[in-house]
């Protein structure tokens, strides 16, 4: 019954070589990532905790083979998807979907939102031409967008569309993790809670693991069932999230609960 | 804690800033006293970067302000002097922080340089070795002892020190009003609670009025006492923070409030949202600005709303009051 | 966050709000001399190149509307069959440079570090050479003509285009979008096609005008110097170089040619400096 965890991270470590200052010796080496374990359940709801600097993003991203980590194993579904060329990673695209940060950056502003949405289905040979465009206005109507959103350019769209422009392509290829990088940071208050929503649903319906970085702590708190904290490359603690909100263990979580400013 | 016992230093009144034809900003009026920390909310599209650009004679090219801008003690308009009075002022008796401190510091000086520079420029007679001296208890104040920060460079300062070194620069010629344009939004949350102490203690040691704008409620209820809520480039509710936050009138401060809190409710519940989108600038609705986005709005929205004071009687009506016809939590009807 | 007053361009939007002075008036300019290159291929005020039974060495008159040269050449003729010249002398030195210099730029910008920096030493020795040594070395082997010159400069030229796209390339590379387009499954090749080069045609088309313009200097220098076009082909740097002989006596025989020159240089600068300035803000992209 024991089920495949969706992500496993063992001693995973990522170390960066920075710039050489003289030029008798390389640069020095700065661990962005140091250690980390960390296992992901199928179907279950991760946030990451941490401020900049922490190594949350290049946590994130190794975990998508987007980045290869300098030691350590990383699983998905039970695959190693370390040390392989982008070939043999394809079946990890369709595995994983991802959302960015920045809803400014994440869009190329020279492609129609329609070629956007179905880049995973390109890429990846899924569906014909025609098929793809159903799936392209399934999934615009999956995060409440029309079907003319397909014609237009990124910049015709507020910074709320345009993430849930990116959602639509993380879910396009349909994958069974979807993992989101700051997702709401970037925008207004009152269109968070839309995106948030959003999420949410997303993950619900169609039983979706997920893994949710941030450095807000309360939005982590409204979305995930099990929260780690990342401090200088490392995981400070990792609970379930009722557990750490009411009783934090290490004193940096109990620094970054402290430090949230509170309505009232 | 009445306004009208202490000086007021800044009067706004009647503010409309507009790009060619499209207004921007509509009708804008309050007031900050001596020692009192005003909040102005907002999110983006509503205009509250552009209230304080327009206060500090910062506007960009083509974007022209009408209006009157007060500074106490001061007779003339503020819209109306010179660009040489404007320089006069800034940096002396008016000072802002804006949100990136990185761009804000000149790469290449020394820190408390370009604090001292700042010195002398609004102080005459000032000697150069006066200026860094002073210059390095401002820099004290805000936690960069001069021993280990003083002679840096911005590079080589985190994002909260650099910011701190910002608002030295913003104190040291002890203004009386500060304008704070999100000075801890892109800082980490740890960081940002130690340059919101620095923020208000400097304000308060200078009995200095300070104009803090933000997206964020909780910040705004950390640190102001009194908050004004903008949309669609006017102030639609004003008021004591606790008061407002408590039991706001208008129906987008509510939502907001109520979209801010993701504490109350259970992990996965669907958040209360509001519903639809900000409009792009001068695509906002006429009357009541909020119209086509509020629950209860009617035909009387289609009229501008007249400010109603949230008590009857009240020495500066626009201090405290909504544009709202059909408040929230209206006691009577 | 957006600015309220800023207006945003792209694909699909006002491009009016984007004109502004040097692209409208650099835009004639450029249009003009293509219009005569156009109408020179079916008609010219008198017979080209036909040595005609007038005197040589008229002032503009009114049959002769720049006067003629020392051939007795109708000069207003010659300017514009020369215009013909100015054209494909910067279609083939750019086209040559922009075909040989952006995909070196985008290799430069997403091949490994030690490749890149082949590419790059490669770029910076090639920008050392002058133009016109370039050209006067080709001249030597393949003897001068137009196309040899043309080619030299062009290959001269590829470093500026490698450059400015290697730098463009590295910025939008490290954009979110180019992140997602990996997430997405897309692999080194499609990303240079799809995303990258085509958030660099600005970048491109800009560099393109301004070397547009020093193309047609150097072509005229090349001229001047004897070793560009040929004698009976009409150019403008050619004229240059034949009317030397009567500067003192006939002075509009250089000062046509020279106006004609300065003019089409100009056009192609403004039109360069105009072009940066309205795609600017949308193509500094990330």
């Amino acid at each position: 019954m024991a089920e495949q965890p969706a992500i496993a991270m063992r001693g995973v470590g990522r170390t960066f070589r920075q710039a050489r200052t003289s030029w008798r010796e390389p640069g020095p080496a700065v661990p962005a990532v140091r250690d980390v374990d960390l296992t992901v359940a199928a179907g279950e709801r991760v946030g990451i905790v941490g401020e900049s600097g922490s190594g949350k993003s290049t946590l994130l991203r190794m975990m998508c083979a987007l980045d290869h980590p300098t030691h350590g194993t990383v699983q998905v579904q039970g695959r190693s998807i370390v040390g392989q060329s982008w070939r043999r990673l394809q079946w990890v695209r369709g595995e994983i979907g991802v959302v960015f940060q920045d809803p400014m950056s994440s869009l190329d502003p020279r492609m129609r939102v329609g070629e956007t949405v179905a880049e995973p289905l390109v890429a990846q040979r899924i569906g014909t031409r025609s098929s793809r465009a159903d799936r392209v206005r399934e999934m615009l109507a999956a995060v409440g967008l029309p079907d003319d959103a397909a014609r237009r350019y990124p910049h015709q769209f507020s910074g709320g569309q345009r993430q849930r422009i990116s959602i639509a392509r993380a879910l396009a290829p349909s994958p069974s993790i979807l993992v989101a990088d700051e997702p709401v940071s970037a925008l207004d208050v009152s269109v968070r809670a839309q995106v948030l929503n959003l999420v949410t649903e997303v993950v619900r319906t169609r039983g979706l693991t997920l893994v949710f970085v941030s450095h807000d702590l309360s939005v982590v708190r409204q979305v995930c069932d099990r929260v780690a904290v990342m401090r200088h490359g490392e995981l400070v603690e990792v609970a379930a999230t009722d557990r750490l909100f009411e009783a934090p263990q290490h004193e940096y979580t109990q620094e970054l609960l402290a430090a949230i400013p509170t309505l009232h | 804690m009445s306004a009208a016992d202490t000086a007021v230093v800044l009067e706004v009144d009647g503010l409309d800033v507009a790009a060619g034809s499209t207004s921007l900003l509509s009708q804008v009026r309050f007031t900050v006293a001596a020692g009192e920390r005003v909040g102005l909310i907002g999110e983006s599209g509503s205009g509250k970067s552009l209230t304080a650009l327009a206060v500090m004679g910062l506007l960009p090219d083509g974007v022209r302000a009408r209006g009157t801008v007060r500074l106490h003690g001061r007779p003339q308009n503020l819209l109306e002097q010179s660009a040489a009075q404007w320089a006069a002022l800034r940096g002396d008796e008016m000072t802002m922080v804006f949100q990136e401190p990185m761009t804000a510091l000149n790469p290449t000086m020394r820190v408390s340089a370009q604090v001292a520079e700042v010195i002398r420029l609004h102080r005459n007679g000032v000697s150069r070795a006066e200026a860094l001296r002073r210059a390095e208890d401002v820099l004290d104040q805000v936690g960069l002892p001069a021993a280990q920060t003083a002679r840096a460079y911005p590079h080589q300062l985190s994002g909260g020190q650099r910011q701190r070194v910002v608002i030295a620069i913003a104190l040291a010629c002890d203004p009386r009003l500060l304008i704070c344009d999100e000075p801890s939004t892109a800082l980490d949350v740890t960081v940002q609670a130690r340059v919101l102490e620095e923020i208000v203690s400097g304000v308060r040691a200078r009995e200095a009025a300070l104009l803090f704008i933000t997206h964020d409620l909780a910040v705004v209820a950390q640190v102001c006492e009194r908050v004004l809520v903008m949309y669609g480039g006017r102030i639609v509710e004003a008021g004591a923070v606790h008061e407002v936050f408590t039991d706001p009138r208008h129906h987008y401060t509510a939502g907001l409030l109520a979209a801010s809190d993701l504490t109350s409710l259970g992990r996965g519940a669907v958040l209360p949202t509001i519903e639809g989108t900000v409009p792009a600038a001068g695509q906002f609705p006429s009357g009541c600005v909020f119209r086509t986005r509020c629950p209860r709005a009617d035909r009387a929205c289609e009229v501008p709303p007249p400010w109603t004071a949230r008590e009857p009687e009240v020495a500066d009506p626009a201090a405290s009051g909504f544009a709202c016809v059909h408040p929230t939590g209206e006691r009577h009807g | 966050m957006t600015s309220p007053t800023r207006p945003t361009t792209g694909p699909g939007l006002d491009w009016r709000a984007r004109l502004n002075a040097p692209l409208l008036i650099g835009g004639a300019l450029v249009l003009l001399i293509t219009g005569m290159a156009l109408l020179s291929l079916v008609w010219t005020p008198h017979p080209p190149m036909k040595v005609l039974s007038t005197p040589a060495y008229q002032t503009p008159n009114a049959e002769y509307w720049l006067g003629t040269d020392r051939f007795r050449r109708d000069v207003f003729t010659q300017i514009i069959l020369g215009s013909r010249t100015t054209l494909y002398v910067g279609v083939v030195a750019v086209g040559v440079a922009a075909l040989v210099g952006v995909p070196l730029g985008v290799l430069a910008a997403m091949a490994p570090r030690w490749f890149a920096g082949l590419v790059m030493r490669g770029n910076d020795i090639l920008l050392a050479f002058p133009a016109l040594l370039l050209a006067i070395m080709f001249a030597a082997i393949y003897g001068g003509s137009t196309r040899v010159a043309m080619v030299a400069i062009g290959i001269a030229t590829i470093p500026n285009f490698a450059r400015i796209t290697r730098s463009g390339a590295l910025s939008v590379l490290s954009s979110d979008y180019v992140l997602a387009a990996r997430a997405a499954g897309r692999g080194p090749l499609a990303i240079a096609t799809r995303h990258v080069l085509p958030n660099l045609t600005g970048l491109v088309i800009v560099q393109a005008s301004v070397s547009f313009a020093i193309a047609i200097l150097a072509e005229a220098a090349l001229a001047y110097l004897g070793l560009g076009t040929p004698t009976g082909q009409p150019s403008w740097g050619r004229m240059l170089f034949e009317a030397q002989s009567t500067l003192r006596s006939a002075p509009h025989l250089a000062l046509i040619p020279g106006a004609a020159i300065a003019l089409a240089v100009l056009g192609f600068n403004l039109l360069g400096d105009g072009l940066r300035d309205a795609l600017d803000p949308q193509l500094a992209s990330r």
